[in-house]
């Protein structure tokens, strides 16, 4: 993988969006295993029809993990995320297909290291905001090597 | 009801050993194929001296790192179908990496009321500040929560 220096970052580019595949049950209950996270809102669906949610719901942190990816991608180190962080806005069930995108906020250079800010999203099909948020990364600069 | 008298308490400690096949169960869920979440070699060959956790591993170690001695649910008297994750922010210090090992402490910072569609809201803001096995602070991360 590619790694991002700062010096190739356009102030307000699109990072390359992420479209995954359907949202699906069994996707639910292996993010639960995965996570630890067994709330019977994600993996058994007759609680979530006595809550009042429909069937199960996914988990935010599984939307999230789905924006880590992107920005992994697009950063080719993971290690140059400094800061993560997103507001869970709507519900995603399974059949949804989430697609991740962001773009470049800001750009600075402060005490010799270059720092991005971008904001980011996940929506469905139907444009449904699953959640926002924004990074922060320090990238390597290609002056100082 | 949350029980406002554990605000500015550390409500749990707990120590997590990074385990990289948690790591590839952890990705694998999530679908994201990356190569350097599955091997040693791969993780190198990118320049990293092991195989790194993704961005939102932190959930794994404050969930499977607390579950078998602690529910944050129990703590805050909730049942966890009343509660809706409403924010989640990670700051990384330092890598982390399998074979690590961390201590974390989580601590309950406020809970605020508001007025919801359906009746009266409490949204939590908790604190996690996580160490590695040579003391030093990798991450902090900050968690919101609504309780309905």
């Amino acid at each position: 993988m590619t790694r991002l220096y700062f010096e190739d970052v356009q102030l307000g580019e699109q990072l390359p969006p992420l479209t995954k595949a359907p949202v699906t049950h069994v996707q639910l209950v292996r993010y639960a295993g995965a996570s630890g996270d067994f709330n019977p809102l994600h993996t058994d669906p007759e609680v979530g029809k006595a809550v009042g949610t429909g069937g199960t719901i996914a988990h935010g942190m599984l939307i999230m993990g789905f924006v880590g990816q992107m920005i992994s991608d697009y950063l080719g180190d993971t290690s140059n995320l400094y800061r993560f962080r997103v507001r869970f806005q709507n519900m995603t069930r399974p059949g949804d297909v989430i697609t991740c995108s962001g773009h470049v906020v800001r750009k600075y250079e402060e005490a010799g290291k270059g720092y991005i800010e971008a904001q980011v999203q996940a929506v469905d099909s139907t444009g449904d905001r699953k959640v926002a948020g924004s990074f922060t990364a320090i990238l390597p600069l290609r002056t100082s090597i | 009801m949350v029980n406002r008298e554990l605000i500015g308490k550390v409500l749990s400690t707990y120590t997590f050993e990074i385990e990289k096949g948690k790591i590839r169960e952890f990705v694998s869920a999530i679908g994201d194929p990356n190569p350097i979440y599955r091997s040693e070699a791969a993780a190198r060959a990118a320049g990293y001296p092991n195989i790194p956790i993704p961005p939102t591993f932190p959930t794994v170690v404050n969930i499977w790192g607390n579950n078998e001695g602690f529910s944050i649910t129990d703590a805050l008297g909730v049942p966890s179908p009343r509660l809706l994750h409403g924010e989640e922010d990670y700051t990384y210090l330092a890598p982390v990496y399998a074979g690590d090992t961390i201590t974390s402490a989580i601590t309950l910072k406020s809970v605020e009321e508001k007025q919801g569609n359906t009746g009266k809201l409490e949204i939590i803001l908790f604190e996690v500040v996580h160490t590695n096995q040579r003391g030093e602070e990798v991450l902090h991360g900050h968690q919101v929560v609504v309780a309905r």
